[in-house]
């Protein structure tokens, strides 16, 4: 069965491993992502500036070429659904605006397509119980800490994605796929999210690139990478590019403000799932080459084939 | 044609800053069958309603119109002014030229002419205003009080203690409510059952109160000063005046469930009694839970049993009474903390409730008052109390104040640091709301003596880790991040009305308002009083309140039940919609739009009939009927229809005089 997929730009690029095993997992749970026509960037952020529609061409642009392949949408980085699903929201709850910015991009769109992160299509759409019965490798042996940060929960009110404070979808599914999955209480705390990419004046005086470890995101990556090491993770599990740079790259800097901070690595929940159904990890990017912090010897480790 | 009298008031300068008196006077004196008219600073003053006593008698008055402010405020003070004067109160009619004119407008020209208008339409239905006496009913004197918490004691003993029969009705086994769990009580810390059981012992002996516990109300019809209600009596399967309490059944009981009573931190058996002072002191057999039944498996309790109570084919009883009056008093629920996901997701046991604490701080509670949480039982060095835990959150809790947290909070860290002194006592709040006597004197004595920290700042999450349980917070007035490793969290989450209230309001048709506490009739004036006349609202079902205004409500609504019962007839508003038999074609559709059932259909006549007692006027029927055959005493449609004409006369005239001059 065939359906709309939108990659957005990270998972063509930093996120490639993200990108390959959403398909891929998909095929062997018999569905077709097909990517939507002619797609282009989703915005990246989604602009709070109210009477702003300029910003709301892309992502509405994106939603009509996805209406032409069916009513559902699915993407998986948790920016893009954010923007996406906040962007349809945004013109379904204001019939003037659609009808500007349908104006505009000089196309037909009436808010009648549903985004869908993927992890929700595995829940709603496949079911986490079907997706158990495919399982082919035993990643019991693995202790994951699944991380949502705040992209796909907040605002609540237009995402209505899974509880802003507890959310348990990616706990489920992990369960399902037979990890263990410890109890996580930074879940949904912040990672420092795109303060990553501002650059003290110091740092850019030095001509250097950004640091992380200098100021808000290093500190709150340490805070939850340092909570799932000793909850005895052995993996942090999420879905979002940016939360992954975060607390990937931020590990180098941490180790050395903190000298007892021991690494783990961060991998996409996708990526387990490809392993868990019997796909070759070696094709999803968990190796040295994508990360900081190498998974490749823990999913080795961990894992019985 | 009736001889109308016009009083226009000043109300100080309420009115007549902004209306010109004088012209009203003379443009009322104008309006056809105004025989008279005249004004006054004070209307309502005696002075005033003495003028218009003289003007009705000097003038041959047959109708009055007071121009002043709403017929909600001073309605009864003007109908009772010329009912002296020998009129028919009902022919009396308030124009609110206060609230619809005055107040709410500035330019003097168009407020005066609009102040004219409401007056000329006023004039017209009192043309048409019938004589009306009021309908009377019989009375039965004899009170409903719903749920028996302290509120619900309190209003049975006060109304019982007058002479009147009481019928107490309590859903559990024992009377009591919440009071009979909590340890001790702020601020005076004397214990709260010692306090309490005297009065439940009180109820439990006295002559005019019948006490049906583990009983609920089921249904209720009719109407002030006669209601008919069902109450079903839950069947016990041991005879009451039997069981002499030895205990010796629940000894010998195999089945252990957790202790309501104890908020679940202990167990009880499935026969059993909730509390050693249980009023009445009888055990209770919890069906749900017991094995004997079916099939008689067990039978454990009955062989034990030496007075022979136990009977398991006992069946449920509907008891039919009929009362004249109901005080509600359903009490409250705590805000079920597992709905607070971000303080320990509701699966953190050393993150309990206001309720947990007092069993754990109780002396008859399950660690006989020595301070154990409820994970391992060890006594916790550090506590963190959370107020507003739920509450003043207008997103995902409640949005009011739940009232009582900051006080019996300032008790609980108080009452901690006396039992375990080398502990410490943290307190996260918004704001410390310690109003009312002594209240404040005892929160700094916590402060003070007891070294209770409070911080100023909400709880963002609380969570596991390990043993602890740790709490993140932020201190606003050192504007500082917080994190406190504690061993044991109680969350002050708000009340909320008890399980079933809304239910149990339908039921007895009162309205509850938009978080499910009963409605008062007017929040300062009348605040005992439903909406629904002959219910009166007692404790915290009606909103959140600690124990001495739950008490104070009780005694309040009791006197009201009191002095209704010290007549003996009820008076009913006649403005009532009727039937014209005439026109009445019996289609039936003001039976069905009818809220308070007042409308029947005789079938054989094929004619509407009005019980005239239950009529409210509220006029659904009137608007519904086809044919016009309900028309609302005083309230007619011929009466509507002529207010509309001469409201809008002025403003058709120069439309009219502008279209001739077209025409010429």
């Amino acid at each position: 069965m065939k359906i709309g997929y939108f990659p957005g730009c990270t998972l063509k690029t930093k996120a490639i491993g993200l990108d390959d095993s959403v398909k891929d997992t998909a095929r062997v749970l018999g569905y077709e992502l097909e990517e939507i026509p002619d797609w282009t960037c989703c915005g990246a952020t989604f602009s709070l500036v109210q009477d702003n529609v300029m910003a709301l061409a892309a992502p509405v642009r994106i939603l009509a070429n996805a209406r032409k392949l069916g009513t559902k949408v699915v993407t998986v980085c948790a920016g893009c659904y954010n923007v996406l699903k906040r962007a349809n929201y945004a013109v379904t709850h204001d019939r003037e605006k659609l009808k500007k910015i349908t104006e505009f991009i000089e196309m037909d769109y009436q808010g009648d397509v549903t985004v869908l992160h993927y992890l929700e299509f595995l829940r709603d759409e496949v079911g986490f119980d079907k997706v158990s019965k495919q399982v082919k490798r035993d990643l019991g042996n693995l202790k994951v800490v699944p991380y949502y940060g705040c992209q796909m929960l907040r605002p609540h009110e237009e995402l209505q994605f899974d509880d802003p404070e507890s959310p348990m979808m990616m706990d489920n599914l992990l369960e399902a796929i037979g990890c263990e999955v410890l109890d996580f209480p930074h879940k949904v705390e912040c990672c420092g999210a795109f303060l990553t990419v501002c650059t003290d004046l110091e740092t850019r005086a030095s001509g250097g690139a950004s640091d992380p470890a200098r100021g808000a995101v290093g500190e709150c990556s340490y805070t939850i990478l340092d909570a799932a090491v000793r909850r005895g993770a052995d993996l942090v599990v999420l879905s979002c590019p940016l939360c992954q740079y975060n607390l990937d790259s931020a590990q180098e800097a941490i180790a050395k403000r903190h000298y007892s901070f021991k690494q783990i690595p961060i991998v996409y929940f996708t990526q387990l799932l490809a392993v868990a159904l019997g796909l070759d990890a070696a094709k999803y990017a968990l190796d040295r080459e994508h990360h900081y912090v190498d998974p490749s010897g823990v999913v080795s480790a961990k894992i019985t084939a | 044609m009736k001889r109308i009298g016009v009083f226009v008031c000043w109300c100080g300068s309420n009115i007549a800053s902004t209306v010109d008196v004088g012209r009203v006077v003379e443009a009322a004196k104008r309006f056809p069958g105004v025989v008279h008219a005249e004004d006054y600073k004070y209307l309502c003053s005696d002075p005033g309603q003495n003028m218009i006593q003289k003007a009705v008698r000097d003038h041959k008055l047959d109708a009055v119109v007071v121009s002043a402010c709403t017929p909600s405020l001073h309605e009864p003070t003007f109908r009772k002014t010329v009912e002296i004067a020998g009129l028919n109160p009902y022919q009396c009619e308030m124009a609110n030229i206060r609230e619809q004119c005055s107040w709410v407008h500035e330019d003097k020209q168009d407020a005066t002419d609009k102040a004219i208008t409401i007056i000329r339409g006023m004039v017209e239905k009192v043309k048409r205003n019938e004589d009306l006496i009021p309908i009377t009913a019989p009375l039965h004197k004899k009170a409903l009080v719903v749920g028996a918490g302290v509120a619900g004691i309190q209003a049975a003993l006060d109304i019982a203690n007058s002479g009147y029969e009481v019928l107490l009705v309590e859903r559990s086994p024992s009377i009591g409510g919440h009071m009979a769990q909590l340890s001790e009580t702020f601020p005076t810390l004397d214990c709260s059952q010692c306090i309490l059981t005297p009065k439940m012992v009180e109820v439990s002996r006295h002559p005019k109160i019948r006490l049906m516990t583990y009983s609920e109300v089921i249904d209720l019809s009719g109407f002030l000063g006669n209601f008919n209600v069902k109450i079903l009596k839950k069947p016990r399967y041991i005879k009451e005046d039997l069981c002499n309490s030895c205990g010796e059944c629940s000894k010998v009981c195999p089945v252990v469930v957790p202790n309501e009573f104890d908020e679940g931190l202990s167990s009880r058996h499935a026969i059993y009694v909730p509390f050693p002072q249980a009023v009445p002191a009888t055990y209770t057999l919890d069906m749900k839970a017991c094995l004997g039944l079916f099939p008689l498996a067990c039978e454990k309790c009955s062989q034990v049993c030496e007075p022979k109570a136990i009977n398991y084919d006992m069946e449920p009883e509907i008891v039919e009474e009929t009362v004249g009056a109901v005080v509600v008093a359903t009490g409250f629920d705590l805000y079920p903390i597992e709905d607070i996901k971000e303080y320990g997701n509701g699966r953190t046991v050393d993150i309990i409730d206001g309720l947990h604490f007092e069993r754990l701080l109780s002396a008859s509670g399950p660690t006989q008052g020595v301070v154990r949480r409820p994970s391992d039982g060890k006594i916790p060095k550090e506590v963190v109390f959370v107020q507003c835990a739920g509450s003043r959150d207008t997103e995902r809790g409640k949005a009011y104040c739940s009232k009582i947290c900051c006080m019996y909070t300032a008790k609980h860290a108080m009452l901690y640091k006396h039992k375990v002194p080398d502990g410490q006592a943290y307190v996260f709040y918004i704001d410390v709301r310690a109003g009312g006597k002594g209240y404040e004197e005892f929160y700094q004595r916590g402060v003070e003596e007891d070294g209770t920290v409070y911080l100023r700042g909400k709880v963002s999450r609380i969570f596991q880790d390990g043993d602890k349980v740790v709490v993140w917070g932020s201190d606003t007035l050192a504007g500082k991040k917080i994190e406190i490793v504690a061993d044991l969290v109680v969350l002050a989450s708000p009340m909320v009305p008890s399980e079933g209230t809304s239910e149990l309001a339908r039921k007895l048709k009162i309205q509850i308002d938009a978080n499910g506490f009963l409605s008062e009739v007017h929040p300062k004036l009348r605040p005992v009083e439903s909406i629904t006349a002959g219910f009166y609202l007692a404790g915290a079902g009606q909103a959140p309140k600690d124990i001495p205004e739950a008490v104070a409500q009780a005694s309040a609504a009791a006197s009201k039940v009191v002095s209704l019962f010290s007549t003996d007839v009820v008076y009913h508003d006649p403005m009532i919609a009727g039937v014209e038999e005439d026109s009445c074609s019996g289609c039936g559709v003001c039976v069905g739009v009818c809220p308070f059932k007042a409308r029947e259909l005789d079938v054989d006549r094929k004619k509407v009939k009005v019980i005239e007692v239950l009529c409210e006027g509220c006029g659904a029927c009137s608007a519904a009927c086809p044919t016009g055959a309900a028309q609302q005493r005083n309230l007619t449609d011929e009466q509507l229809i002529s207010m509309v004409d001469a409201t809008l006369a002025e403003k058709l005239q120069p439309l009219e005089a502008q279209g001739s001059e077209k025409a010429r």
